[in-house]
């Protein structure tokens, strides 16, 4: 028999199972940034969020380029066609390029572009072709609006940018002709063994008809970049704007927003001006909140988006209200300033903000309580829509169905 | 049935393969980078944009990112601005033979059409940004500069005039940028007063005269005794100016905007009204 090993035992000699050694610090940070990374891109690649949210920003968005665009109709000339001339100084140095479009023009195919811009905005706040009408309205509308930079205003530069961001984003998977067609009209399928023209052909007939035409992965990661970048621009604009107020004495001292009131072209109901102005208490506490609401806002929206997942009931209502007071200040301003275009370019952006399932209640509602409404309305084209269909010969089946 | 969560898209995907992943990050990376750009731009002056630089910002973000978000602020806005021309009629040569109109307050007359209106068009602003922008370039001229603009440059071109101004600062670039803006609003001002009072005193115009004004709007703790309204401008009065001619095109614009003043109101030119040329 040998002798007994009397040494302690070491961990060579060890056989009893253990559990493995926990990870040093230097994995335990890779493991969190390959987890970080990985969420980062099942959020970017993974699905397109907020696409009720870029719908109602397209519609809105469209509306106040239609709105602009309506509104000076009848000064067209004087401000964007031939009367503009007035403003050469300026437009000699003009810094884009698209108002050389409209620089030779005469009244005549002026009001031509005019026109087939607002048709554009009308075909994009529609949803109908937007990836077509889109650009050629943004083009269009920057083509006319900076041909008189001297009347140009913060309004014109956040529509410009913000409709370029939704460009990049899928704002018709609801709420639009296109989303309409795209469930009527099946996708044409691209085939690798396929000639070059019949696959063009296909890619053409899929774009028209408003079906997929790049990858998945690439157009979730697109849109949702966009997304991003328009949701920081808009926190961007709130937070510069308060952090430039609680510079002001006056801003401070919580009067500022009553000399501005008093300027005649901010002034168009003057007795809901001065009854507005009348209490210093009322003006002071609209000024405290209109810094507030702009300082608070990225950090209430952030507070929301980190909690939402839990259920918190706090975080979520404080972003509300927060919210709110931002979209009261901005029907205010229309109201009492008369700027509604605006304002309705604000609302339209900050409509990224509200949840996916905050508008499908809505639209259940608005379904729910529209009901008699719509019943009346096909009432009414039901026998429109027949006769045109028999006109062609086309038996159109129940149109309403 | 159950209803499908409306967070979950047609288009939900997997991220897949290095290729992919690598386009998605420089994509990510651009708006990042972007981002990042536009926030240094629009927030108030900062170590951090001063190590980035102003030009090189400016570059990447003007003209189609270009946006500032100090609206009204630090300082709200509280000045008024208004524009008042008067018209001659007649030869240049002989102007104590020619015939002049009465001043008339084109921003007054904007005042009346925006009147409860919501959505007024951008025309109405015109003779407001114009003021604005030549007051505060005035505002920045020495007293003998200011005097100069007072004269008449009819026979003279207005060029004369920014030379001898430029002949006359004593501010470097900063002044000389100062007189260049003067020139440009100049220019932008004579040619919308010279279609405008053709259009409201006839063809025949051939000089027009404008005095741009600027009034405050009170403090805000004697609202109830002192009404902006009440508040009476300050001028600065430019002398006479050769109108600039425009296309037919351009002038009718201008007719189908401008309300017609009665013939009556032209009357022979006093000793008041005379063009006195480069005084």
């Amino acid at each position: 028999m040998s002798a007994v090993d009397v040494r302690p035992p070491t961990s060579d000699d060890d056989t009893t199972p253990r559990p493995p050694a926990g990870p040093g610090l230097g994995e335990a940070f890779l493991d969190l940034v390959d987890r970080v990374i990985s969420t980062i891109e099942r959020w970017l690649v993974g699905d397109q969020h907020g696409l009720y949210g870029a719908a109602f920003a397209r519609i809105l968005s469209g509306g106040a380029v239609l709105g602009i665009l309506i509104t000076n109709f009848r000064q067209r000339d004087l401000l964007f066609g031939p009367g503009s001339v007035w403003n050469k100084p300026m437009q000699d140095v003009a810094l884009y390029w698209p108002p050389t479009l409209t620089q030779n023009l005469g009244s005549t195919a002026f009001l031509v572009f005019y026109l087939v811009t607002i048709a554009f905005a009308l075909g994009w706040t529609l949803g109908w072709h937007t990836k077509i009408t889109g650009p050629l309205m943004l083009l269009g509308n920057v083509a006319i609006i900076e041909r008189i930079p001297v009347l140009g205003d913060q309004g014109d530069n956040i529509l410009r940018i913000g409709i370029f961001l939704l460009l990049l984003m899928n704002v018709s998977e609801v709420w639009s002709l296109d989303a309409r067609r795209r469930e009527r009209r099946e996708h044409v399928a691209v085939v690798r063994h396929a000639s070059v023209a019949a696959n063009v052909r296909a890619v053409l007939v899929n774009a028209w008809r408003s079906q997929p035409v790049v990858p998945r992965w690439l157009a979730n990661t697109v849109h949702n970049l966009g997304y991003t970048m328009l949701a920081f621009q808009i926190v961007l604009i709130y937070f510069s704007a308060g952090m430039f107020k609680t510079q002001g004495g006056l801003w401070q001292h919580g009067t500022a927003i009553y000399y501005p009131l008093q300027l005649q072209e901010y002034k168009p109901f003057p007795f809901l001006t001065d009854l507005l102005t009348y209490s210093g208490v009322v003006v002071n506490i609209a000024t405290y909140l209109t810094v507030f609401a702009q300082l608070i806002f990225p950090v209430a929206l952030l507070l929301h988006l980190m909690t939402r997942r839990y259920g918190l009931l706090a975080p979520k209502l404080f972003f509300r209200g927060v919210y709110l007071v931002i979209v009261g200040f901005h029907v205010s301003i229309a109201v009492f300033m008369a700027l509604p275009w605006f304002a309705l370019e604000m609302i339209a952006f900050d409509a990224i903000f509200v949840s996916t399932a905050t508008y499908v209640g809505l639209q259940t509602w608005l379904a729910r309580r529209g009901e008699g409404l719509r019943e009346l309305w096909f009432d009414v084209t039901d026998p429109v829509v027949i006769w045109w269909g028999r006109r062609r010969g086309v038996d159109p089946g129940d149109p309403s169905a | 049935m159950s209803t499908p969560s409306p967070d979950i898209t047609r288009h939900r995907t997997e991220a897949t393969g290095a290729g992919r992943r690598s386009v998605v990050w420089l994509l990510t990376a651009v708006a990042l980078v972007h981002s990042v750009l536009v926030m240094l731009w629009v927030m108030p002056d900062n170590p951090t944009r001063q190590a980035v630089g102003e030009q090189r910002l400016q570059k990447y973000i003007t003209p189609y990112f270009e946006q500032s978000w100090s609206v009204f602020a630090p300082v709200p806005r509280r000045g008024g601005e208004n524009v008042v021309v008067r018209a001659f009629v007649g030869d240049v040569d002989k102007p104590q033979d020619g015939k002049v109109s009465p001043w008339f307050d084109i921003t007054a007359d904007e005042d009346q059409r925006i009147k409860y209106l919501v959505n007024p068009s951008r025309i109405h602003s015109a003779t407001r940004r114009l003021g604005g922008n030549i007051n505060a370039a005035m505002a920045k001229f020495s007293s003998q500069q200011k005097l100069l603009v007072r004269g008449s440059y009819v026979q003279e071109s207005p060029r004369t005039l920014v030379e001898r101004l430029k002949q006359l600062n004593r501010s470097g670039l900063a002044g000389a940028a100062n007189i260049d803006a003067f020139a440009t609003n100049q220019e932008m001002v004579t040619r919308f007063l010279s279609m405008y009072a053709r259009a409201r005193w006839g063809q025949d115009v051939t000089m027009i005269q404008f005095r741009v004004g600027h009034r405050t709007v009170p403090n805000f703790s004697v609202r109830h005794e002192q009404k902006f309204l009440d508040v009476p401008y300050t001028y600065y009065v430019f002398g006479w100016r050769k109108v600039i001619g425009a296309s037919a095109d351009a002038q009718r614009a201008f007719d189908g905007y401008v309300r017609r003043a009665p013939a009556t109101q032209l009357r022979p030119v006093d000793e008041e009204s005379t063009p006195q040329e480069g005084r």
